[in-house]
């Protein structure tokens, strides 16, 4: 296609949804319809989800990503995109998309026992039938008959494969048989557990929840008024047996929590008329997770469980970052919860193995340069301009974005084309710094250690405006909705639907450190297989064993271990962020102490031997990536040891982690929304049909974004986004 | 589809511009018909675009609506029996105890049970009576159904169970005194009656069974035939009147079976 003739685009921003995108207006089914740009703010794509590489290549992340085995749209273009590479094997080390990840199957959770003393616990997660991303020929999984299913996988192995740090396996009680699931059967059943008692015993409970995962399989043959009373029966005769059983038994206490939990959502789901609620799940958005949980039966015990508050770590739902505020809309964390432990595949979670930016974002931007599609690094927007109403065709015509106003923040030597990758190791990675020598003026660029990400660095050497027709027809605004106040005044002060937004959507900061050690985990007293754990103390509740990342950095002594630790870091108590220029140091240095504090003080919960003879973190285990291999003499240890791993502050506009909040969820606006007839958003702050901060979401919006634009894909291959 | 028209680049004016596409919808479907399919295939069609028979009922992959009525009301009904048996389980229970001065382990919870049992299940019933009504399924089988014989309401004709009230025939069979009670609600629409078998609150007490509503021939008016078996103990027998087709609870039958006269 002529390339006057084709329809340009300017995406802004450079993360998931952005180059989702990108990747979908950029198919060669296109026939090179769209001209596409993507205008990225610093040296790296990515957005909250870039990683660079630093001293010793090791890797250098945001935060703690892992991808769900649940993230079919994610997958799915992932997988098309390393097809569409093509790197050979013999080269790169991550050349397919299998070579990506790694599976993991155990999910931990860290609860107080009955003693208060930290008890850890894994579960095992089999692996589910086929891969994310493969298509989904078989079966549609989002029936509610796959999902509970799947429920009655999950509470048996709930109930039978759950085991506590240095205890034994439960009882060897195999799972009752899955009873014939005619409908005589199932009246057959409902009748024995309508005796009182039946369900008081072991076998009896067994049949009860197997009973139910066929009950509700076969839902539509029943009618709704015979399945809530019955329902509401057995989780009454349910719960009186778990709170007699849960007084000193940490390991029962933990099974019967989440049955009791497992159970309230399914009479939730009966007495709201979920089932057949025309919004689905989004029916109960208005109410907080636990609140409505409670309402349906859920005990207080189970609520403060590990297992819930694992739920809101994951989804860093803790509004103004404040522990005390946990939030999280019922029918979203429902919804994100069917999802994630019913309609994996694979395995539950699919930890990368490399930096996120190695594996996700440099293959899409080497697939993307291939198809014609241009970057502009080193350009933040600072306004996007609508059209006046004297502009528009009548004062009726729905408005449009008029221009784009950059600041450039660095020039690129010879007006060439910046190259953002270099390779480590066969592998082409994102470096955490820009590479300096293509930029004018770098060197003093490089001693003044300019932040090109920081919100408050406003450093430019020029500005750039795109005007509309001339040098872009649609734009894709990919940027965080914590960003968009700054960018977007003009829309934000002409339409409520946006003020509504940016005031209710709200979004929090984030901490997280990495550390790498010369201890493999089993010396340091963690026994079990790799794990990711949550529902730990405060304020880094999320842990992930990553040594799975150390071969592809290049330590001269090969790490024994590597962790990530995350979690939310409250806002100031009052006011807006604050605009100084020393507040995002601060904060920087608020986490180094933050990280410090816990590996003195909390860490040995998990690792009984990091811990030294006075009760501190032994500082001596950490590698220094600028040092020589070799530990420091025990007596010259100590804290500072800390100021060579690796610690963030996600402050930033841009960094911070967009909520689910109770309430809020109404306020997001689709990517479809066509107030502006040549702007649509993407990101996963957007009204994208799975409405929490995730990759999933994020390109699911992506895929609205492109759809918005270009009709494609078609609704119905956004997978999941028509879900209850 | 997207559109541009080309004039000159220093002319162009808003008209010019390039618009998005116009698009089908503008959000997710999240409603039953949607995601209670269980499909084969991930690419099929959903529900939604394919055209619903006329008349297939809410949920085409439901089943019929007969099949749901009666595979519903089947359990509710076995529903029924296992509360009538608790409840005979609970009389013997609370029976007992006053013989023994002790009360049994376990008899306070079997009783706040059945209460909240029966509660429960005049829910169930109010829920049932509901959604069938509410069904135009229900009615157009009604419909059909009243011109194949069923009896037609007629406001203060004899003969029919109206919402005006019912005239009843009651024809009993029995060796000893009987009373009886028939307590139907009204109903604007026409139905059968039916009987399910009368339970005493005794466990060990057989049911009466032999209970039907039949047209009188000459009158075209409803009777209640009603067989006392010879050994039947005396005692209160209560159950349900039910719409025979539909099974819809109508209201209650009890009799009351005396002790021979001496």
């Amino acid at each position: 296609m002529n390339r006057a003739d084709c329809i340009k685009v300017a995406v802004i921003g450079g993360g998931c949804a952005s180059i989702t995108a990108a990747f979908e207006l950029s198919r060669p089914e296109h026939q090179g319809k769209y001209d596409i740009t993507v205008y990225q703010l610093g040296w790296r794509l990515g957005g909250k989800a870039a990683s660079g590489r630093g001293p010793a290549d090791r890797i250098e992340e945001h935060g703690l990503h892992v991808w769900l085995g649940f993230y079919e749209n994610a997958f799915r273009l992932l997988r098309e995109c390393y097809a569409e590479l093509g790197r050979d094997p013999s080269t790169c080390p991550i050349a397919e998309w299998r070579d990506a990840f790694c599976t993991d199957h155990e999910i931990g959770m860290a609860d107080k026992s009955s003693r208060g003393t930290w008890l850890t616990w894994t579960a095992h997660f089999p692996p589910a039938d086929g891969l994310p991303g493969d298509p989904l020929t078989t079966h549609n999984p989002f029936a509610l008959g796959s999902y509970f299913s799947r429920a009655a996988v999950l509470l048996q192995a709930l109930l039978f494969d759950v085991k506590t740090r240095g205890g034994a396996r439960t009882e060897d009680t195999k799972p009752s048989e899955m009873p014939d699931q005619s409908t005589e059967s199932v009246t057959a059943g409902i009748e024995r557990l309508l005796q009182y008692g039946s369900v008081m015993t072991t076998a009896g409970l067994l049949e009860a929840l197997t009973l139910l995962q066929v009950l509700f399989k076969t839902l539509p043959k029943l009618p709704d008024t015979i399945l809530t009373p019955f329902i509401e029966n057995v989780a009454e005769a349910v719960r009186r047996q778990l709170e007699n059983i849960i007084v000193d038994d940490d390991e029962a206490r933990c099974r019967w929590e989440i049955i009791d939990l497992v159970i309230a959502i399914f009479v939730g789901a009966a007495r709201f008329g979920l089932l057949f609620h025309p919004k689905g799940l989004d029916a109960i958005n208005d109410y907080d997770c636990r609140e409505w949980l409670r309402m349906n039966g859920a005990s207080e015990r189970s609520l403060d469980s590990a297992f819930m508050r694992g739920l809101y770590d994951l989804a860093l739902a803790y509004e103004n970052g404040d522990r005390k505020r946990p939030a999280l809309a019922a029918g979203q964390g429902l919804r994100g919860s069917l999802r994630m432990f019913f309609t994996y595949r694979g395995a539950m979670f699919w930890k990368m193995r490399a930096g996120m930016g190695d594996v996700v974002f440099a293959p899409f931007y080497e697939v993307l340069k291939r198809r014609g599609v241009k970057f502009e690094f080193f350009h933040r927007l600072q306004n996007v301009k609508l059209s006046s109403p004297k502009g528009r065709a009548s004062e009726d015509s729905p408005p449009y974005v008029e221009a784009l106003e950059f600041d450039v923040q660095a020039k690129v030597r010879g007006r060439g084309e910046y190259r953002p990758l270099r390779n480590v190791q066969g592998l082409p990675c994102w470096p955490s710094q820009p590479d300096y020598r293509q930029l004018v003026d770098g060197s003093r660029m490089q001693r003044a250690a300019v932040d090109f990400e920081s919100h408050w660095n406003r450093r430019r050497v020029g500005r750039k405006k795109l005007r509309v027709s001339r040098d872009f027809d649609f734009v894709v605004l990919g940027i965080s909705v914590a960003a968009i106040p700054y960018v977007c005044k003009d829309i934000i002060a002409r339409d409520p639907k946006w003020r509504d937004m940016v005031t209710h959507v709200k979004t929090v900061a984030t901490q997280a450190f990495q550390i790498w050690l010369y201890d493999e985990m089993p010396q340091l007293g963690w026994m079990t297989p790799p794990v990711t754990l949550s529902a730990f103390t405060e304020p880094f509740d999320t842990w992930a064993d990553m040594r799975q990342c150390a071969s592809q950095e290049s330590w001269l002594e090969h790490p024994g271990a590597m962790a990530y630790f995350c979690g939310v870091l409250a806002d100031p108590s009052q006011g807006p962020i604050p605009t100084s220029l020393r507040y995002p140091t601060q904060r920087h240095e608020e986490v180094r102490r933050n990280a410090i504090d816990f590996l003195n003080q909390q860490v040995h919960h998990l690792w009984s031997n990091a811990r030294g003879p006075k009760g501190t973190f032994r500082w001596e285990l950490l590698m220094d990536a600028n040092k020589r291999p070799g530990r420091l003499p025990r007596g010259e240890s100590d804290e500072r040891r800390f100021s060579s791993q690796y610690w963030r502050a996600n402050v930033n506009p841009t960094d911070r982690y967009v909520l689910a909040l109770p309430g809020s969820l109404k306020y997001r606006i689709s990517p479809l929304d066509s107030t502006y007839d040549n702007l649509t958003i993407a990101g996963d702050w957007t009204d994208c049909g799975f409405n929490e901060g995730c990759v999933e979401a994020a390109v699911m919006s992506g895929r609205l974004a492109a759809h918005a634009l270009s009709k494609s894909p078609p609704l119905e291959e956004i997978i999941g986004y028509d879900h209850p | 589809m997207t559109t541009r028209k080309r004039r000159p680049a220093t002319k162009r004016t808003a008209i010019e511009r390039v618009r998005r596409p116009s698009l089908d919808r503008r959000g997710p479907i999240r409603d039953a018909t949607n995601y209670l399919r269980d499909s084969d295939s991930w690419t099929e069609k959903a529900p939604r675009d394919n055209p619903r028979q006329e008349g297939a009922g809410e949920h085409s992959s439901v089943g019929s609506f007969d099949d749901v009525v009666t595979q519903g009301v089947k359990l509710g009904y076995k529903v029924i029996e296992q509360y009538i048996t608790q409840g005979q389980r609970v009389a013997e229970q609370i029976s007992r105890p006053f013989q023994k001065g002790v009360p049994e382990a376990g008899t306070a919870d079997v009783v706040h049970g059945m209460v909240r049992l029966y509660k429960d299940m005049a829910d169930v019933w109010g829920n049932a009576l509901d959604l069938m009504v509410r069904n135009p399924v229900f009615w157009s089988w009604l419909g059909s159904s009243a011109q194949n014989g069923v009896m037609h309401p007629q406001n203060g004709v004899p003969g029919t169970l109206n919402g005006s009230g019912a005239a009843f025939s009651v024809e009993i069979a029995s060796p000893r005194p009987t009373e009886v009670m028939l307590n139907v609600e009204p109903s604007p629409q026409p139905y059968t009656p039916f009987v399910h078998a009368l339970h005493a609150p005794e466990r060990n007490v057989p049911p009466l069974t032999s209970i039907a509503f039949q047209k009188s021939p000459k009158s075209n008016m409803p009777v209640l035939l009603l067989k006392i078996p010879l050994k039947q103990p005396s005692g209160l027998y209560t159950g349900v009147v039910v719409d025979r087709e539909t099974n819809q609870p109508r209201g209650t039958l009890t009799v009351r079976v005396l002790p021979a006269k001496r």
